[in-house]
């Protein structure tokens, strides 16, 4: 027992050297947050570094069902690429941000279109159960192609824009100026304008989108590009026609436009109407 | 330890630790030079001190500082590290014809370039001590060591003036040779 104090008498100045020390390292690690997280991540890394060893060699043991799996998984993965890639043409992102949060766009497949006939109808996979109501605007991604006429549970006819009775309210995009697009009931790709005054400056190439000012297609809509005009010296509008953007031969898929506010304009449209008279 | 040495010693520790906490805490030259100069009173000390009693004076010092910079037990740890390295450093540091008789590690007892060596020596080590456990680890090795070296080079500067300056005119007649 005397040895043992001796040892440590003789010793003393080493040993409170090595008390203090101990008390200041577990002060450190008990009290700063740093120095602690660095102690347990380096204590982590190893046992990190374990784990990841032995992961390994259980994976070079497994190796046959590793393979089945993920040959299970491609073909899961083959499968739902086929299945996006099929409705990768429905994806649409409109220009303006007013229009996101006021037209809905329904996605829809045309099952059958007409174009020989003076009133053309497009039947699409999307009726009342995906909300589509009769005097919805349908465009694709060229550009407008019609107005929903009726629908039933899960399919809808559309009177397509090679429709005679069809008229859309329509802008030169290069003035602003409003005019009128309408099917002559001839040829599928042209139309002709109407009620542009002759002031304009009209030049061949010149686009026609849709104005907005009915409630039924969002402004902007591309419809055609001026193909042919004339003057005539006693008339005051000029005698024209458009070439549509949209091919109504080749139509794949389009949207239904839905128009939150539809019944509030029309309603205030008819309201104003009923007063002036 | 002779009473006026206790006395001494207690007026340095205040001194210094007010130093310390109130001056030299806002003392850093690009984030890199720290001053620690409550070393000044750890390394000035009396050599004639037991050992113990010494290390729990450097434990209680360092515990003040430790409380000032927010950081309980890095400067305790680097402190007392410094302080039981100081009786080797002595004696490792020992000039040719032996250190005279009550030698006390001060410029009046053993001239500036003893001090200086001595101080800088220290304070490396307390330097590297600290910003290391400050770092716990190795992984900004390169500021570590630069932040080692400028502090080391800046605090032993200030500390060596402080002793220049304060501590030499006065007893020039009590140095021995």
């Amino acid at each position: 027992m005397y040895k043992v104090l001796r040892f440590f008498i003789t010793r003393v100045n080493f040993f409170s050297f090595l008390i203090l020390e101990i008390i200041a390292i577990a002060l450190i690690i008990n009290n700063n947050p740093y120095q602690s997280s660095a102690y347990f991540n380096s204590s982590n890394t190893y046992i990190a570094r374990m784990l990841y060893l032995s992961n390994q060699l259980r994976e070079y043991l497994n190796l046959r069902d590793i393979n089945k799996e993920l040959s299970e998984e491609n073909t899961k993965l083959r499968y739902l690429l086929r299945k996006y890639s099929e409705q990768t043409n429905l994806i649409y992102s409109p220009k303006d941000s007013t229009m996101i949060t006021k037209y809905t766009f329904i996605p829809a497949k045309v099952i059958n279109t007409s174009t020989s006939n003076f009133h053309n109808y497009i039947t699409i996979n999307k009726g009342m159960a995906d909300s589509v109501k009769p005097g919805m605007a349908v465009i694709n991604t060229l550009g407008v192609v019609g107005k929903v006429k009726s629908c039933s549970e899960h399919f809808a006819t559309i009177s397509s824009m090679l429709h005679k009775e069809i008229m859309v309210s329509s802008k030169h995009k290069k003035s602003g100026n409003v005019c009128t697009v309408k099917w002559d009931g001839k040829d599928p790709f042209t139309a002709s304008l109407l009620y542009l005054p002759r002031h304009i400056l009209l030049q061949k190439g010149d686009t026609i989108l849709t104005s907005g000012y009915n409630a039924v297609f969002p402004e902007g809509e591309p419809i055609g590009t001026v193909s042919y005009f004339d003057v005539k010296p006693y008339e005051s509008f000029y005698q024209a026609e458009i070439k549509y953007f949209v091919d109504f031969y080749s139509l794949n898929y389009v949207y239904v436009i839905k128009n939150k506010f539809l019944s509030e304009q029309d309603s205030l449209e008819t309201n104003t109407k009923n007063i002036l008279k | 330890m002779k009473p006026l040495e206790i006395i001494n010693a207690i007026f340095q520790f205040i001194i210094f630790l007010v130093l310390q906490i109130f001056w030299a805490r806002y003392f850093v030259f690009y984030d890199v030079a720290f001053c620690f100069v409550y070393l000044t009173f750890i390394l000035t000390l009396p050599v004639s001190m037991p050992i113990p009693l010494y290390l729990l004076f450097s434990f209680i010092t360092a515990m003040f500082i430790d409380m000032a910079y927010d950081m309980i037990g890095v400067h305790i740890a680097a402190t007392v590290l410094t302080a039981y390295l100081r009786s080797y450093i002595i004696a490792f540091l020992t000039p040719l014809g032996g250190y005279p008789d009550n030698m006390q590690p001060t410029i009046q007892s053993n001239g500036f370039q003893w001090f200086a060596t001595y101080v800088f020596i220290l304070t490396t080590l307390h330097h590297a001590a600290l910003f290391f456990l400050e770092a716990f680890g190795f992984s900004h090795i390169g500021w570590t060591l630069a932040k080692i070296f400028c502090s080391a080079l800046f605090t032993s500067f200030i500390i060596t003036a402080i002793q220049y300056i304060f501590f030499t005119p006065f007893r020039t007649s009590g140095r021995k040779r």
